[in-house]
């Protein structure tokens, strides 16, 4: 492990990195000023995590949104060669490119939605741990409301219900009213504000809810967690079994049994809380996963 | 890497993803030339309240 991840998971560093990545993704402060929401060619890019990009302070595009848009273009049947195709390789180049490189390392460090989810379960109370049917939930929300329903019906339907969007765009858009105005409100837009407080009541009894039912983003990028080159390890000689990963786990996973897990938020909790140091990570090579290669390649273990 | 040789087996899931890194991002270059920036750009732009709920 070299010294900066060192220095970054003993200081804790990952509440700097998540305020980060609400700031970086939503600088447009003029909007104060101006009423006018930001149309720049920074929109052009999308940001890693979710984050609306009707939020009034928003920089940079939704990933999940242009992603439907991209699907909607299919279906208007218009203009396939020039825009719908590009628009689907760009938006799923930029989703399968974060995926490929780091999985959902994104969800654990830069993700504002995520960031919220750790504060609220922060909370004290009772405390409820979420079911094991619930947990496919998320790649219906990505198959049906990201995929196919945009596809048939040319309408963004994750974006009109995604409760990020109602908490960073709709809610601030009410207090700080654009320039151009706003229609007045429907029925929709109620229920969707339900939805939200639904959600935002769920997180404090429950650890990243959001992430580990609903959110298509980490269904998608959680996909690639096996394969990603940013990895994690359990070094098994190591390892007493003392179970402190699992008791810090935000998403309750034994990553002992499976250490790049589709439910890996990769935080490094884990990591923070391994008193023998036997959770490795880093871009690469795995380490050795059964005692025969253990044997075969001991003597290549850095000391540290 | 992690500061251990990496087995040949592992070698070729590096060299796997690499390639199709370099694929994707051949891809994303060419997507973006075509058009794709733009699309998204154009949708990030027109962005209308009514896809955020507000009707």
């Amino acid at each position: 492990m070299s010294g900066l991840h060192r220095n970054l998971l003993r200081t804790g560093y990952r509440r700097v990195f998540q305020i980060a990545g609400v700031i970086v993704a939503n600088p447009w402060f003029p909007y104060i000023t101006t009423r006018k929401i930001y149309q720049g060619k920074a929109k052009g890019f999308c940001v890693p995590a979710l984050n609306c990009y009707a939020c009034p302070f928003a920089l940079f595009s939704c990933p999940i949104g242009s992603l439907q848009h991209s699907f909607g273009l299919f279906h208007r049947g218009r203009e396939l060669l020039e825009k719908a195709l590009p628009s689907l390789f760009y938006a799923g180049g930029i989703l399968l490119l974060t995926g490929m490189i780091s999985g959902r390392l994104t969800c654990g460090w830069i993700c504002p939605f995520g960031f919220l989810q750790d504060l609220l379960y922060k909370i004290p109370g009772r405390k409820i741990r979420i079911p094991e049917k619930m947990k496919p939930l998320r790649y219906v929300t990505l198959l049906v409301l990201v995929f196919f329903l945009p596809l048939l019906t040319g309408v963004h339907w994750f974006s009109r219900l995604c409760p990020a969007g109602s908490l960073e765009g709709a809610i601030p858009l009410l207090i700080l009213k654009p320039a151009s105005g706003l229609p007045p409100l429907g029925a929709f837009f109620w229920f969707k504000i339900s939805i939200l407080a639904a959600i935002l009541a769920w997180m404090v009894f429950t650890s990243r809810p959001f992430c580990r039912t609903l959110c298509p983003l980490g269904a998608l990028y959680g996909l690639f967690n096996r394969i990603s080159l940013y990895r994690l390890d359990v070094l098994n000689e190591t390892c007493t079994g003392c179970g402190k990963c699992v008791s810090v786990c935000p998403v309750e996973i034994d990553i002992t049994q499976d250490p790049n897990s589709t439910e890996c938020i990769r935080c490094l909790e884990c990591k923070r809380a391994c008193p023998t140091e036997a959770i490795r990570f880093g871009f690469g090579s795995s380490y050795p996963r059964n005692k025969e290669q253990s044997k075969e390649s001991v003597g290549d273990y850095p000391e540290n | 890497m992690l500061g251990i040789k990496p087995n040949r087996t592992m070698r070729w899931r590096e060299w796997i993803i690499l390639v199709s890194l370099l694929f994707i991002l051949t891809v994303l270059a060419i997507a973006a030339l075509l058009g794709g920036f733009s699309s998204i750009l154009t949708n990030g732009r027109t962005l209308c309240l009514d896809c955020i709920g507000i009707f």
